[in-house]
């Protein structure tokens, strides 16, 4: 039978350390998806994830059993995020500012996988946070609040705005 | 699919929706860490306010006798808030992973909470968070200019010796 995840903590609370590898290949997907998808770039994800998993692992004693693990852990992985895009950002500004980046084209029109990371970059990432959340990792507002401590409505009037933008982006996209 | 999502969005959230493949190298390195950090130490039970007094007290006086010129300690760093209507709060920063349940506060008085964290010198970002959902800002501290997601944070900076 699989272990649940407050199982697989007792046993490496109680010693076996390499217990924490069946955590790691059980959610591997879905937070690396999440982390890719919000810093688009798959070096930086698997960086921010790496550290996310071992900063998790240091603070396991402190995990309550009460809460589920992947929302426990989706909080030090979101700050983790913030705390690249925030670095990208104290870069960006002391070095020369760069150009608008255009869309990149297709004949197929917004499918691509390259499309969609330029189009999710478009967002702001407060919007882009809370739209990964909510429409890819299928988490509710109420869960959503818990994880990155802004209240519902706020979260709900980003989506609304991050929404909006998509379709337009997308509209120029195929039209273009 | 989410119920609330836009039918003209539905193609675009599929297509992000497929997962990354296993990575056993990152798995691996994962591991080596948790292998070398060894077992993490469980969290402790609550302990009186009295005694947690009296032993951030004891802390402070040990690590001014241990380093009176020494290497930059840790220093016992007290966090206060005013939170008549909150029924438990908790201090999240870099310093615990933005974890709720690793640092909760104590009641002390009506409308008062308060905790002792021992902080290295560095600057840390942190919030505190009102019955698990309402994260508000150190009214006593700068805010932190650099959290653009609007979660209400705030910095403090340890100074190190010579700063």
């Amino acid at each position: 039978m699989t272990p649940t995840d407050g199982e697989v903590i007792a046993r490496v609370l109680a010693g076996d350390v390499d217990a924490y590898g069946i955590i790691v290949d059980r959610y591997h997907g879905r937070f690396a998806r999440f982390a890719t998808r919000m810093l688009g770039s798959r070096e930086d994800a698997e960086e921010a994830l790496q550290d996310a998993l071992i900063r998790a692992y240091r603070a396991l004693g402190a995990y309550q059993h009460r809460e589920r693990f992947a929302a426990w852990f989706y909080r030090i992985l979101v700050n983790r995020c913030r705390s690249v895009l925030a670095q990208r950002q104290r870069r960006r500004a002391v070095e020369e500012p760069t150009a608008d980046q255009d869309s990149p084209t297709s004949d197929a029109g917004f499918v691509g996988r390259e499309q969609a990371t330029w189009l999710l970059s478009r967002l702001p990432a407060d919007q882009r946070e809370v739209f990964l959340l909510r429409y890819v990792e299928d988490l509710s507002y109420a869960d959503i609040a818990a994880i990155t401590g802004v209240g519902e409505s706020a979260l709900k009037m980003r989506v609304k705005r991050g929404l909006e933008q998509l379709r337009q982006l997308l509209r120029q996209g195929n039209d273009d | 699919m989410t119920d609330d999502l836009p039918p003209e969005l539905e193609a675009f959230v599929t297509g992000l929706r497929t997962t990354p493949s296993a990575n056993a190298a990152l798995r691996e390195r994962v591991l080596a860490s948790a292998r070398g950090l060894g077992v993490p130490r469980r969290s402790r039970l609550p302990v009186p306010r009295s005694l947690l007094i009296g032993l951030a007290a004891v802390l402070a006086a040990l690590v001014l006798l241990r380093h009176p010129e020494g290497r930059d300690p840790a220093r016992p760093v007290p966090f206060v808030l005013m939170a008549p209507k909150a029924v438990r709060v908790s201090i999240v920063g870099d310093f615990n992973d933005w974890d709720q349940a690793a640092t909760p506060l104590q009641r002390a008085g009506e409308h008062t909470w308060w905790v002792v964290v021992n902080l290295p010198p560095g600057r840390y970002r942190y919030s505190f968070v009102l019955d698990g959902t309402h994260w508000v800002a150190d009214p006593a501290a700068p805010r932190a200019a650099d959290n653009d997601f609007g979660a209400e944070s705030s910095v403090v900076t340890i100074l190190g010796k010579g700063s």
